[in-house]
Parts: C-alpha cells; sequence; structure tokens
C-alpha cells in the first residue's frame, strides 16, 4: 500500500524539480537574450562610426558644393525657399541614423494618431522606424513623470503637457534640443525656421540654467504640430443670438447681460457654460480673466497676487456667470461635460480652447454644427488676455538614439507637417506661416482669425516647479465658490495664502533667489513691499 | 544530494510565494516608510528631514487638510460599511432558503462584476448628471425637483456612499448567505420549540453563530473602503472643492499631481497604520470570548 504512495511523493519532487530546472533553464535563456540585445547596441554604435564615415565624405562633397556656392553666391541666396518647403529642401542627410528605433510616449489624441499614421512616411525618408505608445491622457500624464525620474530611457521622445513644461525643464528630464538646431549635420535651420514658430508657444519649451528661469532662455523643447490651444476663445450660438436679436459680446459685462436676457427669455438652455470643476485644466479661465481684469497670478518675485483687486473682480465674474448662469452642478464640469451640453445644443455661450472648434463645427459629432460661431474672449476692463498652451516634443536624456530622435522630432514639427496636419483638421498650428495657407483658411473659417488676433495678447501658464499643486489649490477653491461653499473673495483669498505657503515651501522666497523672476508674457506686477498673504 | 533536497523541497516550494511577498509587499511598505523621512519632491534630490512630513500633517501647514480628509474618510467608511452590513443581512435572509436562489443570488452579483471605474464613470456622468441624468428624469415622474447628487458639495458624499453600497453589498450578501446556510439547524428547532420569536431566533441563535463570518464580512469591507479610490477618482476626483477628498485621494493628489513624495509616503504610511489598527480593534471587539 505505502510503496506506490512513496513513489508518488518521489515522483512528485521531481516533477517539482524538473518544473524548478525548466524555470533556471528559462531565466538563463532569458539572461542569454540579453547580450544579443547589448551587442546589437554594439553595432548599432558601430554603424554610427560608418555613417559618421558617410558623412565625412559628404562634408568632402559639401565641400565641392561649397566652393561651387563660392562662385554662385548669388543662387544660393536668391533660391528662395517656398514658406512651406518640402522635407526634401533640407539640407540634411535624412538617412544618417537608418535602422535605429525610437519609442515615443504620448496621450492619443486626433494629433497623435495623425502621427502615427504619417510615421511610415518618415521611415520611408530616413529608414528610422518611431514606436508609439499612446495613453488616456491620465494614465499618460502618470507614465510620462515615471519614465522620466526613473531615467530608464525606455523612450526616446517625450510628449510633455503644457502644465508640466516647466518641471520636466527645470528638473532637466528633457536634453536641450537647441544642441541639435545648432549642429548643421542635424538641422538645416533656414529650412526649420524656428522664428516661424509662435513666441508663446516657443515659451513652454524655454530655460535658462543660469538664472533657473522657465520660459526665457535657450530652447529645451519644441512645439508640437497642432497643439497651440488659444484658452479660452467664446463659441456661441448664431441660431439663438439672431432670434434673440442680441450681439456677439465684447466684454464680460455685456456677455453677462446677454446671459440674463437668454435666461429670461429660453428657459430650456443653459445660458453659459465652461470648466468649473477641481483640476482638469480649470484655472485656465479664471487665469484668462484674471490677466483682462489687469492682473496676474504672482508678481514678478512669485508672490502669489490673487488676493488683489483685480483678481477678486474677475474671480467673482467667473463665478457669478458660472453660478448664475451655468448649469445646475457647475462647479464639477471639466472640458468633457462642457463640450459636451454645448454641442448637445444645450448652451448659448461656451468659453473653452481653440482646440474644439474643428470638433463642434464637425456635424457628424456636433448636433449645432452648422450654428456655431466663434469669437474673441471677451474683454475685461484692462483689455484682453488669453493663455496659448502648448504641447512640447523633446529628447529624453537617457535615450540611446537623442540624434534619430532629433531627426523625428524636426520632421514632425516642420512647417509642412504642421500645415498638412492642420489641412487634415486635426488641430491649429503653433507655426505662424500655417495660417497664410489659403487651404487653411478655407477649412478654418473665422477660427483663424480669433487665433491670428489672440497672438497678440497672449500669455503662457503660471508655471512654477509647482505648478500642479497650484492649480489644484486655486481650481478647488473656485469650485468650492461656484458650488456655493464660500464667496469668490473668500476663495482668492484662502487660495492666495495656500500658495503662499506652498511656494513657501518649494524655495521661491529664499535668499538669495534659487529662481528668475516671474514673467509669463501678461500684466507685469511689480512686487509691492505691502504685499500680504 | 536529492535527500537533501527532499528535506528542503518544501522551502524550494515556498520560494515563488516568498519572494511575492518580499518583492510585491514588504519592500515596498519598507520602502515607502523610508521615504517618508526625507522631503521629496519628484526630480529633485531627495533631504533627510526625519519627522518632519509628519509634523506638517498633523500640526503643520498641511494639517487642516490632513484632518478635513480623516473626517470625510471616516465618515465615508463607518456609514458605508454600516449600510453594507444591513442591507446585505437583510437581502442575506431573504434569499438563503429559497429554492431559486441561486439564480436570485446571480443576479444580485450583478454590480461587483463591473470594474469600480466604469460603474464610476456610468453613475457620475449618466445615473447623476443633474442636466441629462437617468436619475432626475425618473424622479421628475414622482414631482421630485432636480437634485445635484455628485455635483455639489452636500450630496457628493451621500451620493458616492449609495454608489459604493450599490457596488459592494452583493459581496456582504454572498458571504452572509452561505454562512447562513451553513448554520446547524438545531438550535434553530430548539429556539422554536421553546417559543422564541422570529427576532430573537435572528438575535440570540442566529447572529452569535453567524459571528465569525460577519466578523471576517466587516474587517474585509473596512478595509476596502479605507481605501476607495477608483469609485472618487471617477465620479469626483475629491470635489466638489474638497467634498470627497478622503485621504486616499489626498495622497494619489499629492504624489501626481503635487509631485511631494514625500509627504505622499507620510500619507501613505499613515492611512496603513489607521487601517492596520481598525482591523486590530475590530478583530479585538469581536473576538471568540
Amino acid at each position: 500500500m505505502s510503496e506506490p504512495k512513496k513513489v508518488d511523493r518521489r515522483k512528485f519532487i521531481y516533477a517539482g524539480l524538473g518544473a524548478v530546472a525548466l524555470i533556471a533553464i528559462g531565466a538563463a535563456a532569458y539572461v542569454a537574450m540579453n547580450p544579443p540585445v547589448v551587442t546589437q547596441t554594439v553595432t548599432t554604435s558601430t554603424t554610427v562610426p560608418t555613417t559618421s564615415v558617410v558623412t565625412t565624405t559628404v562634408p568632402t562633397t559639401s565641400v565641392v558644393t561649397t566652393t561651387v556656392p563660392t562662385t554662385s553666391v548669388v543662387t544660393t541666396t536668391t533660391e528662395i525657399l517656398p514658406p512651406i518647403p518640402d522635407y526634401s529642401l533640407a539640407k540634411i542627410d535624412w538617412k544618417q541614423f537608418k535602422g535605429t528605433n525610437i519609442n515615443l510616449i504620448s496621450h492619443s489624441a486626433p494629433q497623435t494618431e495623425y502621427m502615427k499614421k504619417r510615421a511610415p512616411e518618415f521611415e520611408e525618408l530616413t529608414g528610422i522606424k518611431v514606436t508609439f505608445d499612446l495613453y488616456a491622457e491620465k494614465e499618460y500624464s502618470d507614465k510620462v513623470v515615471i519614465a522620466a525620474q526613473s531615467a530608464s530611457g525606455m523612450y526616446d521622445v517625450l510628449a510633455v503637457l503644457p502644465a508640466y513644461s516647466a518641471t520636466f525643464v527645470m528638473q532637466k528630464w528633457v536634453d536641450p534640443v537647441y544642441k541639435y538646431i545648432e549642429n548643421p549635420k542635424l538641422c538645416d535651420q533656414r529650412w526649420y525656421n524656428l522664428p516661424d514658430f509662435y513666441d508663446s508657444a516657443l515659451s513652454y519649451g524655454r530655460f535658462d540654467p543660469s538664472t533657473n528661469t522657465f520660459g526665457v532662455g535657450q530652447q529645451h523643447m519644441i512645439p508640437a504640430p497642432g497643439y497651440l490651444e488659444t484658452l479660452p476663445v467664446l463659441y456661441y450660438r448664431k441660431d439663438i443670438l439672431s432670434e434673440l436679436g442680441l450681439k456677439v459680446p465684447q466684454t464680460f459685462d455685456e456677455l453677462e447681460e446677454e446671459c440674463r436676457i437668454i435666461k429670461e427669455r429660453k428657459s430650456n438652455i443653459v445660458p453659459f457654460v465652461t470648466r468649473g470643476c477641481r483640476m482638469a485644466g480649470t484655472w485656465n479661465i479664471p487665469l484668462a480673466m484674471i490677466g483682462c481684469y489687469g492682473g496676474n497670478f504672482f508678481d514678478q518675485e512669485w508672490y502669489p497676487i490673487l488676493n488683489r483687486p483685480e483678481a477678486i473682480e474677475a474671480v467673482t465674474k467667473y463665478v457669478s456667470l458660472m453660478r448664475n448662469y451655468g448649469p445646475p452642478g457647475a462647479a464639477m464640469y471639466d472640458y468633457t461635460k462642457a463640450m459636451e451640453l454645448f454641442k448637445s445644443g444645450g448652451a448659448a455661450f461656451y468659453l473653452d480652447t481653440g482646440n474644439y472648434y474643428g470638433v463642434l463645427t464637425d456635424p457628424a459629432t456636433s448636433q449645432v454644427a452648422n450654428n456655431v460661431g466663434v469669437a474673441e474672449i471677451p474683454a475685461g476692463p484692462k483689455g484682453r488676455k488669453v493663455n496659448f498652451l502648448q504641447w512640447s516634443l523633446a529628447i529624453d536624456p537617457n535615450s540611446k538614439n537623442k540624434e534619430a530622435a532629433w531627426l523625428f522630432i524636426q520632421w514632425v514639427t516642420s512647417a509642412k507637417f504642421a500645415y498638412e496636419l492642420m489641412a487634415a483638421g486635426k488641430g491649429p498650428s503653433p507655426r505662424k506661416s500655417t495660417y497664410n495657407e489659403r487651404v487653411i483658411q478655407d477649412k478654418w473659417g473665422d477660427f483663424i482669425n480669433v487665433v491670428a488676433a489672440s497672438g497678440k495678447y497672449s500669455q503662457i501658464l503660471p508655471l512654477s516647479l509647482i505648478a500642479g499643486k497650484t492649480q489644484d489649490i486655486f481650481s478647488s477653491y473656485t469650485s468650492a465658490a461656484i458650488d456655493g461653499q464660500i464667496t469668490a473673495e473668500e476663495a482668492c483669498r484662502r487660495a492666495n495664502k495656500e500658495i503662499y505657503d506652498a511656494m513657501k515651501a518649494a524655495g521661491y522666497y529664499d535668499k538669495p533667489p534659487k529662481y528668475g523672476t516671474y514673467n509669463n508674457g501678461g500684466n507685469v506686477i511689480p512686487h509691492s513691499p505691502d504685499w500680504t498673504p | 544530494m536529492i535527500k537533501v533536497l527532499k528535506k528542503s523541497s518544501h522551502i524550494i516550494f515556498f520560494l515563488p510565494a516568498l519572494i511575492f511577498l518580499f518583492v510585491g509587499i514588504a519592500y515596498p511598505i519598507v520602502w515607502s516608510i523610508n521615504n517618508s523621512f526625507y522631503q521629496w519632491i519628484i526630480g529633485g534630490n531627495p533631504i533627510f528631514v526625519g519627522l518632519k512630513n509628519y509634523y506638517d500633517i498633523f500640526f503643520g501647514i498641511l494639517s487642516k487638510d490632513f484632518w478635513y480628509s480623516v473626517y470625510i474618510t471616516v465618515i465615508l467608511t463607518l456609514l458605508t460599511v454600516a449600510l453594507q452590513l444591513t442591507i446585505g443581512m437583510g437581502i442575506a435572509l431573504l434569499i438563503y432558503d429559497r429554492t431559486q436562489n441561486k439564480i436570485i443570488r446571480s443576479i444580485f452579483l450583478l454590480p461587483m462584476v463591473i470594474p469600480p471605474v466604469v460603474s464610476g464613470t456610468i453613475w457620475g456622468n449618466f445615473i447623476y448628471n443633474p442636466s441629462y441624468g437617468i436619475l432626475n428624469y425618473l424622479l421628475s415622474f414622482f414631482g421630485v425637483a432636480p437634485q445635484l447628487w455628485t455635483y455639489s458639495s452636500q450630496q457628493a458624499l451621500p451620493s458616492v456612499i449609495v454608489i459604493l453600497v450599490w457596488q459592494w453589498t452583493p459581496f456582504v450578501v454572498l458571504l452572509l448567505s452561505a454562512g447562513l446556510e451553513s448554520l446547524p439547524k438545531a438550535p434553530m428547532e430548539a429556539a422554536v420549540i421553546d417559543g422564541a420569536s422570529s427576532w430573537q431566533i435572528f438575535w440570540y441563535v442566529k447572529v452569535p453563530l453567524l459571528k465569525p463570518v460577519i466578523l471576517a464580512v466587516t474587517v474585509l469591507r473596512l478595509m476596502d473602503t479605507l481605501r476607495a479610490f477608483d469609485i472618487i477618482i471617477s465620479t469626483t476626483l475629491g470635489g466638489p472643492g474638497r467634498a470627497t477628498e478622503i485621504l486616499n485621494i489626498m495622497t494619489y493628489l499629492t504624489a501626481f499631481v503635487h509631485f511631494n513624495m514625500g509627504v505622499a509616503s507620510a500619507l501613505g504610511t499613515i492611512l496603513f497604520t489607521i487601517s492596520l489598527a481598525a482591523v486590530i480593534i475590530m478583530l479585538y471587539i469581536l473576538r471568540e470570548r
């Protein structure tokens, strides 16, 4: 009886040992598989010298060409590039990193999906294969921070959220792109035409390490195509305004007055909607309004000035518009809910990002497509201010294929690609040249005028190293004010105090100053000696 | 050789579980506790600051937010678990002895199989939405004025509790009804003969017998609710204002929005300690005498 049992147990143990052995062999095989990867990188690094040999031969030919130009200098200078030059006109060797693979992380959006769709053309041009890792925005934003923080070099190209821009460049999570732009082997500056970008868009990638100032200095990241976000613009329903005999409001007071009329005469329509919830980029709306009322988020020395009269007046107007004329539960409205409401015909005015123009005017996605008008942000007592938001593309400093990554960034942020992306209706270009094209003017209509006008009074977000926290604090209080828990003035004062504490803890008031002065391109408010938190 | 292996074979078989325990649980806990003693904004260099993070949380600049979150967490947890247990017990008593209970039980289980993020999104966007949500539409037939639900600070917390109760009561029902079915019949028959009412049978016979099951369910639900995160993040994200910012949400925002890993680790450690303490207290109260 006990005999077979014994054998069973032994067999069992042997089977277990066998399994362990299999795992061990598997692990050994896996470890053994790694060296080929290493040798692969070795071979790529050996191919780099060979290409550099090729490039050294290129210079010899370019020596020939330079000798030719010296005689025909006139021909090269008179050779005028078209406003939107083709990729083939760039005087660089697109094929110099042939056979490289690069990885890109971004969120999934019409723009990035379009880039992914076009990537095979880039591969054909350069022989570089681009793998896209696209996630939902929330997932992406957690992942990209972890990827940058872990310094793994897992990704070569990073898409950087506007709100993260300061953090990424100041923490040195990106390899400065100016090095690549200045390298004639990697960038044809005349063809690439950096000044063609809107200045506010470029600011998101600028950093001056000597004074530790974000927004000025050398270019560390490049504006991503299709991502120039004018925030906010005013969408309105043409049919409702003409039915009630109203004009497009030019000031916030006019807007409020028209909302009152709409509320009285059309009870089934929500007069006004915008973002009101905590987070989700809500601060963009009151920030622009504070600008229109002559204020700013920080003074020149990074002290929050939300407790000054102009900020309180602006936030009071914002809260009153949302509380009195907004949808029920306005304190929980993020951009999706607000857009859904407007798209389904439920609202008359909608203050939000210019990026939605395409969606709102597309009959396939919007019930009011033919009746949507777009206008500049209404003016406050001190004129207009609007936020330009800009996603950027950056190179991971731990990437092993930085030059190849740069070639991709150069291709995808070129005037040609920005134009094609906008012509395909995927998003507004950060390059001025795009807006002169007939195709774009026909397709985007009024929107172009709004962006062009906004470019004259644009500012960027108040991005400190702790921008995420300041945004959370500010929007949690404005959301509470819309909800009715506190008044707008209380919201401003309490947010101001809390933001001051957070900025202090982050070392913004250290002596000697750790960071350069604050300048977001908006109203410049000097630090007052009688400032109080 | 084989003899040695034979004797130590149990260790070999334990190894995967041990490795998992160490890599997946013990190491992160120790690492996180260690981080909580550092001032560490993501990207910067961690600076050792001792107990400063804890001081800031309990008494310093973060104390107001922290105690508010604790208050919200306690209210949410107590109400949710109490409701889940009461309703769950009621349903379990109704269905445990019926012949068709298998079908009924499967129907009751449905909410539990929906991923919380999905149910949060459905409730937040389609049921509670004050403008086009189903709930206000249905209530309008009874003449109830439209309510704001998760969209206002007064109603957000109760509304979230309703989702939590809806989602996890089936779990309580499942365990309690299984427990009820496994009870011995003799004590109940004896009680009937002695002339006990059905309430007396429930309270003096069934509940004491069920105590181990109730204990297990309470502990499980308590721990789960303290960590309730997915439903809140997908419905209110801690808002409006800070109306539903439980400790877990505060920890998440501190880590991934404010990038403050030191304070977030300290908050995580505190939450861990609170859960542990709550479980120990529960075990003590409901222990077998």
